[in-house]
């Protein structure tokens, strides 16, 4: 995905590095210093302009699973939830139908639970922010497979934030943040909120 | 709320820095805007129009609220206060911060802080504070 002004609408490619080095002066996202241990994986394209703050999720103790890692995983994670579904319901005798509600439910918490583990163990992320956009990184499965998302600024993109205090509705938090930009019905958006659920 | 929106989510890192990640890169789009934008209009025709009646000029800014064209300047920025507005919409009732003028002991609301997303009007909303820091300060 890259968004920008009408006539730049080749992506820049993509430079794999081992750790990319940053400026002194790049700060993470919330003006910190930069843990020494994060890994940039990816260089910066040059379209951004001057880099100011970065942040990778990748750090050097991180891994990646194994090759054929995800589908192992979710097959454990079904296989178990069906496992502990046909249990419960044989302990609670239930009908052919308890058996295959319950069997089904503890199949979905399971495999979620799988997704969010290779989510968390497979995939990582590096953020650049620069003078005229920012770019974010996602490497998958292996330090080759990179994908690349490019938002570079310009003088006819809107944006729209909210900044929430919320009274009437308990089942939410009490400050939501959310920041969006549009540009040639395209948009991107740098947090996925509740709001965005019940719109 | 198109499926085919582009979301930047960050993960392994406390929920608000993804709020930090906008945040920073909000603040950047609005400086690229100003200079690239803003900046160069009130130099060439002397003025930016905004938003919902807000003209900004070289040393002062106007603004409209029923029947009224206020104006702001260095010599009442000082009066210029944050406050909430209730508003209430389908899914329930909100507090939206507001920039405000103080004026004859009351609050006269400029425009809110933040945009909502039922309110495109107020898109780019966060160029009044700038402006303010470019011009009257």
């Amino acid at each position: 995905m890259f968004i920008t002004a009408q006539e730049t609408k080749t992506p820049p490619s993509i430079v794999i590095t081992e750790n990319y080095l940053l400026d002194s002066a790049v700060r993470g996202f919330q003006s910190e210093s930069l843990p020494k241990d994060l890994v940039f994986f990816a260089a910066p394209p040059s379209i951004i302009g001057t880099v100011t703050n970065g942040y990778s999720t990748l750090k050097q103790d991180s891994n990646f699973l194994p090759k054929g890692g995800e589908t192992i995983t979710l097959l454990l994670g079904v296989v178990s939830g069906l496992i502990i579904g046909y249990l419960l319901a044989d302990f609670s005798d239930s009908t052919l139908i308890g058996y295959i509600l319950t069997m089904v439910f503890f199949t979905l918490v399971t495999s979620f639970i799988a997704f969010y583990f290779i989510d968390k163990n497979n995939a990582y992320d590096c953020v650049y922010l620069g003078t005229n956009g920012i770019v974010r990184f996602i490497v998958n499965g292996n330090r080759n497979n990179v994908i690349q998302q490019v938002l570079i600024f310009n003088e006819d993109m809107v944006s729209q934030s909210s900044v929430f205090e919320i009274d009437a509705l308990p089942f939410l938090d009490n400050m939501d943040c959310d920041y969006t930009w549009y540009e040639n019905k395209d948009k991107i958006s740098f947090e996925s909120s509740i709001f965005y659920l019940l719109y | 709320m198109s499926l085919l929106s582009s979301i930047f989510y960050i993960n392994s890192k406390p929920n608000d820095y993804e709020n930090s990640i906008g945040s920073m890169a909000l603040e950047k789009w609005l400086i690229f805007l100003y200079e690239q934008k803003v900046k160069k209009e009130i130099q060439k025709k002397g003025a930016y129009e905004h938003h919902s009646g807000i003209i900004f000029y070289q040393d002062h800014f106007t603004f409209y609220h029923e029947g009224t064209t206020h104006t702001v300047d260095r010599s009442n920025l000082v009066d210029i206060v944050r406050d909430y507005v209730t508003q209430k919409i389908d899914e329930g009732e909100f507090k939206i911060p507001y920039l405000s003028l103080k004026k004859d002991g009351k609050l006269i609301p400029i425009t809110p802080q933040a945009a909502m997303f039922r309110q495109p009007q107020f898109y780019n909303c966060g160029l009044l504070r700038l402006y303010i820091e470019r011009h009257l300060m």
